[in-house]
């Protein structure tokens, strides 16, 4: 019995051993599977407060120093200052390479202004880096009455792009099936990046472009190349025209408002500062007649006894909320443990020197010259040589 | 407990830690295989970055002006960036000295069947030679740009070539011609200055591309390394 519960312990590990698993029930109890709240709920601070998020500042150019004269890195490492001193602005700059003919604007001195000279494709442009600029592209091969206002954004220039960015343009291409996809309404969002190793095989060039059309339905392009490399521009393309001439105040808005319930035009500020209960008037100190304000469940424009004069069918409208939640509470102590992979590996440090030196035997004998050599018996009697020996 | 049963759990208690050892080996061979530990510098580092570090190591590098030799394909201009102007030397090398851990900008125009465009390659130099005092200037680091990079360059790619002092020990006996230097094509997932490291001793990043740098769009004059003119023509005013 205990030869089989050995043997059958080792054939599980040696299972286990061969096919490489791990087993994620025995690391924890918790759940493996985490779902975070949607996007839209991330972005909040919390519950019914707005905003970027508590501690985010948004991306602004300091003061005086508009774009194109930031500060380059310290180090000079950037392209367009990259090595030339690192007092230049970080620049990179973009190459539009199809299709040609078509003209690009940008704005120069306003927003939506559109007023710098056009571009002729193919051309190149400096755009300052870490920066969304909306482009106004017309004169497009066989579409000459449409007008797209895609958006450029160029990414932070880092240590894996300094050495592409400060050498050559990013390309950029707007292709037929573009054109035809955000024509027809979809929206198109193109990556182009610097593949890491593993991933350049497929590159031309040195860098790739992802298409959000071209991939599967899901799959976020910008996610993708980062995970396959390093951004370095990202078009975003759709039918949306930046310069519609429409007055917004003109529009009126259908069935109810939400929030205060006010009528379009009207100011939201009570009439009395404070003091007793406004008078109700529909639609304009509050909601108008029979509009709800709370949705239910079988879409009843509720209260639904009033107009129609008859009791009240749905008399209580209770919502359970039944989702699962494991929202644990601050962590009270975090411990940190770090591993480099690979890890730091230095050659040992030399303890031991064996040195051979070698001498080149010439091939023949050096020997004294024949006039340097002494002939006869030296001075003094009792000589070491033997008569008629000497050399 | 029979003895036959005995030595079967031996033997697959045995099997069990090979496996073990096998994994763990191979999985630090696959891991020594990707990259060395032993080597921090990449081809893909911004450039001036080796060469800083390279200076950062010590030894005779810092303020040595290393004579180099840039050439183009018959027929094109070498220029160089000299206090913020290209000045061209209207031939197709020049024999400068050139600091370590700077970077120089070089243009190139004239190219042969490319007419119209220009290609503005970088010189990184990362590493000194040691040659008989006196004789520093017959023995400079060749770099040459040929017609294959330019055409790779115009057509919007980014070419990388290491140049290195050859080992002696592993160097190919196949005599030289003036003016070539042999090359060898590495795949993209390899990175240049690990296997020009491996066959000797780096010496110089090339990086040829396509950008126009601010200097020659009308951006004002940029910064310039000092640089030492050993045997060029009289260079020309500039013609940015």
């Amino acid at each position: 019995m205990s030869v089989r519960f050995t043997m059958g312990t080792l054939m599980l590990c040696l299972a286990a051993v061969a096919s490489g698993c791990s087993v994620p029930a025995l690391r924890s109890a918790m759940p493996t599977a985490h779902n975070l709240p949607p996007a839209q709920m991330l972005m909040q601070p919390g519950p019914g407060v707005g905003g970027p998020g508590p501690g985010v500042i948004p991306n602004m150019p300091p003061m005086g120093m508009g774009p194109g004269m930031g500060m380059g890195m310290g180090m000079g490492m950037g392209p367009g200052m990259g090595y030339d001193g690192g007092m230049q602005a970080a620049t990179a700059q973009v190459h539009f390479k199809a299709p040609v003919g078509m003209e690009i604007r940008w704005d120069v001195g306003g927003v939506g202004q559109y007023d710098s000279e056009p571009l002729v494709v193919p051309g190149i442009q400096n755009f300052p880096e870490n920066g969304v600029y909306r482009l106004k592209v017309t004169g497009i091969e066989g579409r000459e009455d449409e007008r797209l206002y895609p958006t450029l954004e160029v990414a932070p220039i880092n240590a894996r792009t300094a050495a592409y960015l400060a050498h050559t343009p990013i390309p950029i291409h707007f292709t037929e099936q573009d054109f035809d996809q955000a024509l027809s309404g979809n929206f198109v969002t193109k990556v182009i990046y610097v593949p890491d190793p593993e991933f350049q095989e497929l590159a031309i060039g040195g860098v790739d472009t992802l298409v959000s059309t071209r991939l599967d339905p899901g799959v976020d392009p910008i996610v993708e190349a980062d995970h396959r490399g390093a951004i370095l521009a990202v078009i975003r393309l759709g039918r949306k025209d930046m310069e519609l001439e429409a007055n917004e105040l003109g529009v009126m808005q259908t069935n109810y408002q939400q929030g205060l319930g006010i009528a379009p035009g009207y100011s939201p500020v009570p009439f009395n500062q404070g003091g007793a209960a406004p008078g109700y008037i529909s639609g304009v100190t509050g909601p108008a007649y029979g509009m709800p304000i709370t949705g239910t469940p079988i879409g009843l424009p509720g209260p639904p006894h009033i107009p129609l004069g008859v009791p009240a069918g749905l008399q209580q409208h209770t919502i359970h909320n039944h989702t699962p939640m494991h929202i644990p509470g601050p962590t009270p102590q975090l411990d940190i443990h770090l591993r480099q992979d690979p890890g730091l590996s230095y050659p040992r440090p030399v303890d031991t020197v064996r040195i051979r030196e070698q001498t080149i035997r010439p091939l023949h004998n050096n020997m004294q010259p024949p006039a340097d050599m002494v002939h006869g018996y030296p001075p003094g009697a009792g000589g070491y040589c033997p008569p008629g020996g000497g050399y | 407990m029979s003895q036959r049963s005995w030595t079967t759990a031996r033997l697959l208690f045995a099997l069990v830690v090979a496996c073990l050892g096998l994994e763990v080996a191979t999985s630090r061979t696959a891991q020594a295989q990707l990259r060395s530990p032993h080597f921090e510098n990449w081809g893909d580092l911004p450039p001036g970055e080796v060469g800083r570090r390279q200076i950062g190591r010590g030894g005779p590098l810092r303020g040595y002006f290393q004579p180099v030799e840039v050439s183009a394909p018959e027929g094109a201009h070498v220029s160089l960036l000299v206090e913020g102007r290209f000045h061209n030397f209207e031939t197709s090398s020049a024999l400068v000295g050139l600091l370590i851990g700077d970077v120089y900008k070089v243009r190139i125009t004239r190219i042969p069947g490319r007419a119209g465009f220009e290609v503005y390659p970088s010189i990184e130099i990362i590493d000194r030679l040691y040659p008989p005092q006196g004789l520093e200037d017959r023995f400079p680091i060749p770099v040459v740009v040929t017609q294959d990079d330019l055409d790779r360059a115009v057509a919007g790619e980014f070419v990388v070539r290491v140049v290195y002092l050859e080992d002696p020990s592993i160097a190919m006996p196949i005599p030289q011609r003036d003016g070539e230097q042999r090359s060898i094509d590495i795949n993209g997932s390899d990175d240049p200055l690990v296997a020009a490291d491996q066959l000797g001793r780096p010496m110089a990043i090339v990086r040829i591309g396509s950008r126009v740098p601010d200097e020659a769009l009308g951006g004002g004059p940029g910064w310039s390394p000092p640089l030492q003119l050993l045997k060029a023509p009289e260079p020309s005013d500039s013609d940015q």
